[in-house]
């Protein structure tokens, strides 16, 4: 009995101590992410002193999902993230100081990125949010910026809302991350013509992406002459779609289009193949990078089917920066980084270079309102084109869509694409 | 200073607290920190009443989802102004509960959760996939603010604040009234509560409601406060962390769920630097405070008070136990003994003499289980005032018969009728509303309550039930109070248990527990008592104090039915005996008669009580 009451006494110092420890997280926080900075970065680590020790570094705030169900794909956009800054920084920085970021975990939920932007802007007073992965956290999180008057730069989210004006926080945010509408654009002269998808089924993610990326590719196909079979929408977490796809092979369908993340591409392919399913594949959406969908299934399984992406990290060439491209595409793997990230880190990597032109083009004036009126000035030429923000599209940044396949066990880019 | 008025006090000061937070707080983040504190006791609280009738919901999420939609749409659609919204969302939630009710609350444990969690999905779906209306996946934006003049976060964390404090004051009247009390004796043991005439269904279903409710509008004022919704309101995390809001913080107190949800939404801001490794370190926190605080953090915070009060206190002064589970009781300390007799209800029938026409009459009753037979053509009378023993081998249908009389168990075919009317219709605790009570074969008490509130308990039926009556304390309800107590008091020196009366109940040895029974079945105000075995397993200087005791209850006017198998009691005490056998009555006579019943012998009792000593 009486040991039982020792032991409750300590748990209960235990939660005092944690309510306490409330007053100075701030101290920790800053020097987690730094401290992560330099174990993936002991290159950079020795030109830090060369800088002045009396310039302060310049905080700026990023909102990913770090933990939950989406974790992994939060983890991606960090590490292109994380590459770009100390690419910046051993360059020599932002306005002569060295940028750092304090990365937040939003777990891809509203109300958790909403807290994680109010403490950002609160307590760490960052001028500038990259930000929130799903397009709920981000529709979330716009009336915070508003409030606070600062800006948002997003980096993953495609649901349309985001960029209509109207929409509360709309002034402060900044998109670069691609609609399903640009995809579908840049696929119309082809989609039906050349890859001969006319009797369509569609087969993508519950959300607001899969979803939306259903209603822009409906009217392209149909637009060209094609036809609709049918239109399933399957659960993040499904790992079954054999009931979906049976009933794909059963109809009149000649393609499949399938937009979700790179994993469940491979889990729906591998299916696929199971049912000796020779319909013509496209899948859309951003994560689906051909190497990675390839090493999550198999090199058989993934031959002949078709890839939209924003972002080859192969083929410089396809890049804004050729350059820049090839360096990071080296780099990434020199981290010994996973190939199934490649894909999706570019957001982090371009992110934090708009946010450090955005810092430069305001004449280092780091207030929300001068980088506010700096954002449309951007203009970047990363890996996934020429990030510049359109304020007639909504603040919209519109990104390169490639077309790739894979072939022989390889990725290709088909030619037809750029006649 | 009395516990109650160090109650108050940290209450105030709380409240007080809680009102200048704004002032003294200029940050945005802690505003909305408070907001969402405020938020989750709305949701802990609410769910928490479920948790009171025992049934464990996995669905609160739905009612929050729902009432957040009904406001969002309204709005955003149809323009209606929020205060409209904001009703709507509680009342379209409330009557979502009572649907819900309606279908799952004949349900218990296991298939209650995994039905709730079936509802929750479904709202989810629905929520996810009628795009038509919800948006699906793209959510709900542009949600307008309550007002225009709801600019920063104080409005709204005044206005959260305003809504917390009136549930919770509702909800500690509530928990301090005969409506929490009988849903207290829900929770601790409802069949026994039926027994003294709770209705379990309608306090399960004012449960349901009034949880829905208020999860209804704290929903409504997410979705105004946000301005976004999508459809990870009805995420099963959500309702993942109501859960353990509430289990952590004490689902037995009113306090708990609060200090659950103010905690839990803080350790999580807290463990922001720990990026990564965040959720684990909240897990293995969690762990640790369930491992070692079972019953919550509140309850394990005042049993330390508890301790450092007692080590500290001048030798003599009694302790003070019944804190330990209700933290904010307003019940007197009933340290001063009642010097009042216990009075005989003059209605009844004539003390000592028999009546000559039959109160209770069983005719021809049958009462199968599948091809089992377990009463068969059985037709027995009871008479006002006597004592009838039922006897027959084990198996024999005794306690069926019991459980038909007290319509716990099923009648397949007969009447049952007492004084004109018949009961085979009525409910459990309908029977119970006209003075047939029983005891129970295996020690049925609320165990983990003392002695004193199991007296308490057992009155609950006789008291108003009303909701307005019981949150508002209109002015019957101090003579209620008054009574309660009086009669508690009453049946404890009755029943020989004052030094008990401080004591939990599943502490006490066992002749008390089952003393305790015989109480509690009298404080329910029977005239017509059933005692299912009341000496099993006594010995038998506990044997001769109940023979006692049951010979001054029928003095009270009482009627005994009494099943039992110890011959010498039953011999003693009984006026007649009726012997079944096989789901059959074998014989019926003055204890005399069957011992000279050849049936009987051969049946049951071998040779009489005399001789079978010295077998």
């Amino acid at each position: 009995m009486h040991k039982k009451s020792v032991v409750l006494l300590i748990t209960l110092l235990i939660l005092i101590a944690l309510l306490f420890t409330a007053c100075k997280p701030a101290v920790e926080e800053t020097a987690a992410p730094q401290a992560k900075l330099e174990e993936v970065a002991p290159e950079e680590k020795e030109a830090e002193p060369e800088q002045p020790a009396s310039k302060e570094p310049i905080k700026f705030g990023v909102i990913q999902p770090l933990t939950g169900p989406v974790a992994d794909a939060g983890a991606y956009v960090v590490s292109g993230l994380k590459i770009g800054v100390d690419k910046i920084n051993a360059e020599g920085g932002v306005c002569g100081r060295q940028l750092e970021p304090i990365i937040m975990d939003g777990k891809n939920d509203p109300q958790e990125s909403v807290n994680a932007a109010e403490l950002l802007i609160t307590r760490d007073g960052v001028p500038i949010i990259m930000g929130a992965w799903g397009s709920s956290s981000t529709l979330a999180v716009m009336p915070v910026m508003e409030r606070n008057g600062v800006p948002l730069i997003v980096e993953t989210s495609s649901s349309g809302k985001i960029t209509t004006p109207g929409t509360p926080g709309f002034d402060w945010t900044y998109r670069f991350s691609p609609m399903s509408l640009m995809e579908s654009e840049a696929a119309a002269p082809y989609i039906v013509d050349k890859l001969g998808m006319t009797k369509v089924a569609i087969l993508n993610v519950n959300n607001d992406w899969g979803r939306g990326a259903a209603e822009v590719f409906t009217n392209v196909i149909v637009a060209n002459g094609g036809e609709i079979v049918s239109e399933d929408f399957i659960e993040q977490t499904t790992t079954d779609v054999l009931p979906q796809l049976t009933s794909i092979k059963n109809s009149n369908a000649d393609s499949i289009l399938i937009t979700t993340g790179a994993g469940q591409i491979a889990t729906i392919l591998k299916q696929y193949k199971e049912l000796g399913m020779t319909q013509t594949v496209l899948t859309t959406g951003g994560s689906n990078y051909p190497v990675a969908i390839m090493n999550l299934s198999s090199a058989e399984i993934a031959e002949g089917t078709y890839h939209l992406v924003f972002y080859v990290p192969s083929e410089y060439d396809l890049a804004g920066d050729p350059a820049v491209a090839k360096w990071y595409f080296e780099e990434y793997y020199k981290r010994g980084l996973p190939d199934v990230g490649l894909g999706e880190s570019y957001r982090g990597f371009d992110g934090v270079h708009v946010i450090a032109q955005a810092m430069e083009l305001a004449g280092c004036d780091l207030s929300p309102e001068a980088l506010q009126a700096a954002i449309p000035l951007v203009e970047f030429k990363g890996l996934s084109g020429t990030v510049k923000f359109d304020e007639r599209e909504g603040h919209q940044s519109r990104p390169n869509v490639y077309l790739t396949k894979i072939e022989n066990g390889v990725m290709v880019v088909p030619d037809f694409q750029f006649d | 200073m009395t516990r109650r008025k160090i109650s108050i006090l940290f209450i105030l000061l709380g409240i007080g607290i809680a009102f200048s937070l704004p002032q003294f707080v200029q940050s945005n983040y802690v505003l909305r920190i408070a907001v969402a504190s405020g938020l989750f006791i709305l949701l802990a609280s609410a769910h928490n009443i479920l948790m009171k009738v025992g049934q464990l919901s996995l669905g609160p999420v739905a009612f929050y989802g729902l009432g957040a939609y009904v406001s969002a749409i309204l709005s955003t659609r149809y323009g209606v102004p929020f205060v409209i919204c904001f009703l709507a969302a509680g009342v379209s939630a409330a009557v979502a509960g009572w649907i819900i009710g309606r279908l799952t609350l004949k349900l218990r444990i296991a298939y209650f959760v995994l039905v709730t969690i079936g509802f929750a999905e479904f709202f989810r779906l629905v929520a996810l996939n009628w795009t038509a209306m919800t948006n699906g996946p793209m959510g709900i934006t542009a949600i307008p603010a309550p007002a225009l003049w709801f600019k920063g976060y104080a409005m709204y964390y005044y206005f959260i604040l305003f809504l917390v404090l009136i549930v919770l004051f509702g909800l500690y009247r509530l928990e301090n009234s005969t409506i929490g009390r009988a849903m207290q004796a829900i929770r601790e043991n409802e069949v026994l509560g039926q027994s003294v005439g709770i209705d379990s269904y309608r306090y399960m279903m004012l449960a349901a409601v009034l949880s829905s409710f208020i999860i209804g509008i704290a929903g409504s004022f997410y979705a105004h406060f946000f301005q976004f919704l999508g459809p990870e309101i009805l995420s099963f995390e959500l309702t993942i962390t109501i859960v353990v809001m509430v289990i952590a913080g004490g689902r037995a107190t009113l306090a708990g769920p609060v200090l659950g949800a103010i905690l839990f939404t803080i350790i999580p801001e807290l463990l922001r630097a720990a990026t990564v490794w965040r959720m684990v370190i909240y897990g293995a926190l969690l762990v640790t405070i369930m491992l070692f605080m079972p019953d919550g953090i509140m309850p394990s915070l005042v049993s330390v008070y508890q301790k450092l009060r007692n080590r500290f206190r001048p030798a003599g002064e009694p302790s003070d136990l019944r804190t330990t589970l209700e933290i904010f009781d307003t019940m007197p300390q009933n340290t001063g003994c009642r010097q009042e007799q216990f009075a005989v209800s003059t209605e009844r029938c004539d003390k000592e003499e028999i009546c000559k026409e039959a109160s209770l009459i069983v005719e021809d009753l049958c009462v199968y289980f599948g091809g089992v037979h377990a009463v068969e053509h059985v037709s027995l009378s009871v008479y006002p005032g006597e004592i009838l023993a039922i006897i027959g081998p084990n198996g024999a249908g005794k306690t069926t018969l019991l459980n038909a009389i007290t319509r716990l168990g099923p009648i397949t075919s007969g009447m049952v009728h007492y004084l004109g009317e018949e009961l085979n219709a009525l409910k459990a605790h309908e029977t119970a509303h006209r003075h047939i009570v029983r005891t129970f074969q295996h020690t049925s008490v609320f165990p983990n309550l003392t002695t004193y509130r199991n007296m308490v308990l057992a009155h609950n039926a006789l008291e108003p039930t009303g909701l307005v009556t019981n949150v508002f304390r209109t002015s019957g309800w101090h003579d209620a109070e008054q009574e309660i107590r009086r009669r508690a008091d009453e049946i404890l020196e009755f029943t020989n248990l004052k030094q008990y009366v401080d004591c939990v109940a599943s502490s006490l040895p066992y002749g008390a527990q089952r003393l305790l029974e015989m109480g509690i079945a009298l404080v329910a105000d029977p005239n017509l008592l059933l005692l299912d075995e009341p000496a099993a397993g006594m010995n038998p200087t506990e044997v001769e104090a109940l023979m006692e005791l049951i010979l001054r209850i029928k003095k009270m006017g009482i009627t005994v039915v009494l099943v039992e198998h110890d011959m010498k009691l039953v011999m003693g005490i009984s006026d007649r005996v009726a012997v079944i056998n096989y789901g059959e009555l074998l014989a019926e006579g003055t204890p005399e008669e069957i011992c000279q019943d050849d049936k009987v012998i051969q049946a049951y009792l071998g040779r009489c009580f005399d001789d079978a000593q010295t077998l």
